[in-house]
């Protein structure tokens, strides 16, 4: 399993690499593409069945597709390199490389969430012994049952039926609220491409009337 | 379950992505390629997410993620129709042709 | 019956109309007009014949199991101790009368309807919303769970919302339809207050002994199921403010649905929709809604004898007022349209002195002879081209004989003579010379009722049927088509024969809907029921009440029919001169909420409006001031560039991240 996660991430880091760097756009799409396939596949490595799923159906399927049609819409050109000495460049490379140095060393030294953490340090959420529960399975020391259930009791139902369960229990208000948003969004979404009487492609006269309206509204 | 020893190269290759992400949003012009860039990034946090719940043990992480894909859902539909929209007025699709917020 | 076939049965009523609804709104418009036409009747059809195999079942059922309880499904459950609803359903004597009226006079007005909008492009849509009526009226019904009522209760509201607005052109429909939906949502809101209220004191109440006769109940009480609540409902406290509080609530949620007293205005503006919706909605099942609410609720109301009394008194004062409006209106579905509030008036009294099956049987009644008077007014309506106006009508006797007849029939059955209105009238009003505040105070208005109910009815039938025609579009009037006839005509002979099948052979006391229905509002735990008046008061207060309507009837006649009576010598004494006036300006009703509600509103807000501006400019003014200057300084990292900003964001976040990880590795 190790193994297959390890070469999952190479190609996952890979492809990622081609959306950020592809000049032209459907390149960039299509690397996203791989992309969310490929972490579809290490969600199913990672025992996350259900969001292998969704992962496919929401992302490949449905986010990805309506990309696809956008820039077939819109056409966009292919976009010049970066120059090299840009100054933005130069700080995402350094984020890139600051960042993952800090989470790897951090991962490796067990800072990020210490498994055999016994006092109440920062690191350390509601000072529960994770390794310890696991072992012994005492429940009754974790009154939320967030942590420490007895090793893969977890999806011993089914990864679908417990994510179900903790989706339309624990978190039903956090879920219906997403629908809810969802609404706006589609919403937002007709609201945004409806028709309005404008002029033609590149019309500077409705061009400076949109900059009017809004310095209007910024004033 | 994820072993002890995998767990920080998955967080590793969570924060290349997410890094790579924000690189791209730093330096992409077209407005098309910074969502891409977006959803990269909203990607890593999910694996970093799934990466916890497979871990811990613990199917929360994986409820978690599943509400960042509906928020990066509904944030696609908003942002393109946004696109669209500015395309339509006759605008170039550039995110640096877009300064309005100086003003 | 079992829980599982009360299940099966109870869903396939409401999933039929439902079906329809949805087949009728989205594939109507592509299939066109006959697929709509058969399709919105036949599911209504279907869920009438589902509901006679259930009245078969409740009627076969042994004594003592006639009421089933059933759940469909789990709907909404937070958690242990909180909030846990589930999509129950009761089937029992009163739901199963309720849905026998609505998908059976459903059934009726949907026929006709397929005549009355032949001509009108938006029949898809027309069909669709009086499908989902149909389901939600019957959701509302066989709700077994107050959040379930609720959510009936609600859809009822809405689809009488899009049916009065239906012809969405028209200002007026729009604003009736706005008028009826707020005054709706104040009742709403008291209902969910009652609910709350319910939940919040019922919640702490130890759940159900497993060896009582609850045991086949829920087992927890935070479910608001309303077998669970009636158990408790003793622990709400007897004649207790909380139960008080609550009951008042509930009834406030069904005078606003029932159009009385002061929530009423809303009623006589709906009959812009269709004639067809006024019948099924505003007169027979709809703003019946609130009489079932407060029949269902009866064993709180049991136990809160002052909301009682007070619903009895609203009920007796909307009748009277109603009535006294009716007199002076001149469109003819104003006319039925307040009759309908005064009647409903009359059940809501019933329902008030706990006379709960004599409040069902009036409802029953008046679901037919409404339903036929508002159809036969929709023939009329047809036939003068869209006239409403009782003015510009008369003669139609000679030129629509059928509807004619119907309509005579319908007008002595609202008035109390021979037919229905006879016998549930009588018996409604029987049960108040004995019970209800101050008895018999309230049956005296009553009997005032009752003339004012025979002299409006043939006032009506009078001005718009006999004598000359007024206008040329009354004397070319000539009868509707046979699918508009024949609904009219199955509701006269229903409207002339239920009450003498019912209650043979004597036209007063027991009848077989008190027989029927008494084991619902008997059940053991509920206080004592209305008493009810033995043979020698029945005798009195039927002949008395027969007498009354008689009176009625005959100055209507005299006055409109042989014009040898005038009542303007004995109107223009100074005593009385204000009469007229006010009936026909309807008590002036919407001028004093005008008056008192929307106008100081608009003026407050006016007010406030000149005081805030400067007030709220100054400050907001004074705050952007001050950050204008002090953003001044960081002006110049504001290019405007998306981009230039993601740097910023990254270089902060990137930094912070590392920092705390340096921290934490350190603390470790």
């Amino acid at each position: 399993m190790n193994v297959l996660l390890v070469i999952l991430l190479i190609l996952t880091a890979i492809s990622a690499l081609g959306v950020v760097f592809s000049a032209q756009t459907i390149y960039s799409a299509l690397s996203l593409v791989l992309t969310v396939g490929l972490l579809a596949v290490v969600f199913l490595v990672l025992n996350a069945q259900f969001l292998f799923v969704v992962q496919l159906i929401v992302y490949a399927g449905a986010v990805m597709v309506l990309f696809v049609f956008i820039i077939a819409l819109l056409d966009p050109a292919a976009e010049d390199r970066p120059r090299l000495l840009d100054l933005r460049l130069i700080l995402g490379v350094l984020a890139v490389a600051a960042l993952c140095t800090a989470v790897f060393i951090a991962a490796r030294n067990n800072v990020t969430y210490d498994t055999s953490c016994t006092n109440q340090a920062v690191t350390c959420m509601h000072g529960y012994t994770v390794g310890s529960l696991a072992a012994t399975g005492d429940s009754t020391a974790d009154p939320f049952h967030t942590f420490g259930f007895p090793q893969n009791a977890v999806n011993q139902a089914g990864n679908v039926q417990t994510v179900a369960n903790q989706l339309f229990h624990t978190y039903v208000l956090p879920f219906e609220i997403t629908s809810l948003l969802l609404l706006v969004a589609a919403v937002g979404a007709v609201y945004l491409t409806r028709r309005v009487a404008v002029g033609p492609r590149r019309d500077p006269q409705a061009e400076q009337r949109w900059k009017d309206e809004l310095v209007e509204g910024a004033e | 379950m994820l072993s002890q020893a995998m767990f920080p190269w998955l967080l590793l290759t969570a924060a290349f992505l997410f890094t790579l992400g924000a690189l791209g949003v730093l330096i992409r012009r077209n407005p098309l390629v910074v969502f891409m860039c977006i959803e990269l990034m909203l990607n890593a946090v999910n694996l970093a997410l799934v990466g916890y719940s497979s871990y811990l043990n613990s199917e929360e992480g994986q409820v978690f993620a599943f509400m960042v894909i509906v928020v990066a859902a509904a944030e696609v539909v908003v942002g393109l129709g946004l696109l669209t929209r500015v395309f339509s007025i006759g605008r170039e699709l550039d995110v640096d042709d877009l300064d309005e917020m100086k003003q | 019956m079992s829980p599982s076939t009360a299940a099966l049965l109870a869903g396939l009523v409401l999933l039929f109309p439902l079906a329809g609804s949805a087949l009728c709104g989205l594939l109507g418009p592509v299939l066109g007009r006959r697929f709509v036409n058969l399709a919105g009747t036949l599911s209504i059809g279907a869920a009438f014949a589902v509901t006679l195999v259930i009245f078969v079942q409740v009627l076969g059922a042994a004594s003592g199991h006639q009421s089933t309880t059933a759940t469909l499904w789990n709907w909404l459950d937070l958690g242990p101790g909180n909030l846990n609803v589930s999509v129950d359903v009761t089937i029992d004597q009163l739901s199963v009368l309720m849905l026998l009226v609505i998908t059976g006079v459903g059934l009726l007005i949907h026929v006709y309807s397929v005549g009355y909008m032949e001509h009108d492009s938006g029949v898809a849509r027309f069909f669709s919303y009086m499908n989902l009526f149909i389901f939600s009226m019957a959701l509302l019904v066989l709700a077994a769970n107050l959040i379930i009522l609720i959510i009936g209760w609600a859809a009822v509201a809405l689809s009488s919302y899009l049916l009065i607005g239906f012809w969405y052109e028209r200002e007026s429909a729009v604003l009736a339809a706005r008028k009826a939906m707020i005054t709706q949502v104040i009742g709403d809101v008291a209902l969910v207050i009652a609910a709350i209220l319910i939940f919040v004191n019922l919640r702490a109440v130890p759940a159900c002994p497993p060896n009582e006769k609850c045991a086949g109940l829920p087992q927890s009480l935070h479910t608001l199921s309303l077998p669970q609540i009636f158990a408790h409902a003793s622990s709400l406290g007897t004649g207790s403010p909380l139960i008080t509080l609550i009951c008042i609530l509930l009834a406030v949620g069904a005078f606003a649905k029932s159009a009385q007293f002061p929530l009423h205005t809303w009623l006589p503006d709906a009959m812009e929709g269709p004639t067809p919706v006024s019948a099924l909605i505003h007169a027979a099942t709809m703003v019946t809604a609130g009489v079932y609410l407060i029949a269902r609720f009866h064993p709180l109301f049991d136990l809160a004898p002052i909301a009682s009394g007070m619903v009895a008194c609203v009920g007796m004062g909307t009748a009277v007022m109603a009535g006294f409006i009716a007199l002076s209106q001149v469109d003819i579905k104003r006319v039925i349209a307040y009759s309908t509030m005064s009647q409903i008036g009359l059940m809501i009294f019933a329902v008030g002195i706990g006379a709960y099956a004599a409040g069902m049987y009036q409802f029953l009644l008046h679901a037919f002879f409404k339903a036929l008077l508002f159809l036969a007014a929709g023939n009329v309506i047809h036939a003068v081209h869209d006239e409403q106006d009782i003015r510009e009508m008369g003669g139609l006797d000679s030129r629509m004989r059928v509807t004619a007849w119907c309509f005579l029939v319908g007008s002595l059955a609202l008035a109390g003579f021979l037919f229905a209105g006879m016998f549930s009238k009588e018996d409604l009003l029987g049960f108040g010379l004995l019970n209800g505040p101050g008895a018999p105070a309230l049956y005296v208005v009553g009997i005032v009722v009752n003339v004012l109910t025979g002299l409006y009815a043939f006032r009506l039938y009078g001005t718009a049927f006999r004598g000359e025609p007024r206008s040329d579009a009354a004397r070319n009037a000539h009868e509707s088509k046979a699918v508009m006839l024949w609904p009219v005509v199955i509701l006269a002979g229903l409207s002339a024969l239920a009450g003498w099948i019912l209650q043979w052979p004597v036209a007063f006391g027991p009848h077989l809907i008190d027989a029927f229905l008494n084991p619902v509002f008997t059940s053991p735990g509920s206080g004592p029921i209305a008493k009810a008046p033995n043979l020698g008061w029945g005798v009195i207060g039927f002949v008395i009440g027969l007498t009354c309507s008689l009176i009625g009837i005959a100055i209507a006649l005299r006055i409109w029919v042989r014009h040898d009576l005038d009542p303007s010598r004995a109107l223009a004494r100074p005593g009385l001169r204000l009469l007229p006036r006010l009936s026909f300006n309807k008590l002036y009703f919407d001028e004093i909420y005008d008056a008192l509600l929307v106008r100081p509103t608009r003026a407050l807000a006016r007010g406030l409006r000149r005081v805030g501006d400067p007030v709220m400019d100054s400050w907001i003014k004074g705050v952007s001031g001050v950050a204008t200057d002090f953003s001044s300084a960081f002006r110049t990292i504001q290019t405007g560039l998306i981009r230039d900003y993601a740097s910023y964001m990254v270089l902060f976040v990137v930094i912070f991240t590392v920092a705390v990880m340096l921290a934490a590795g350190l603390a470790k």
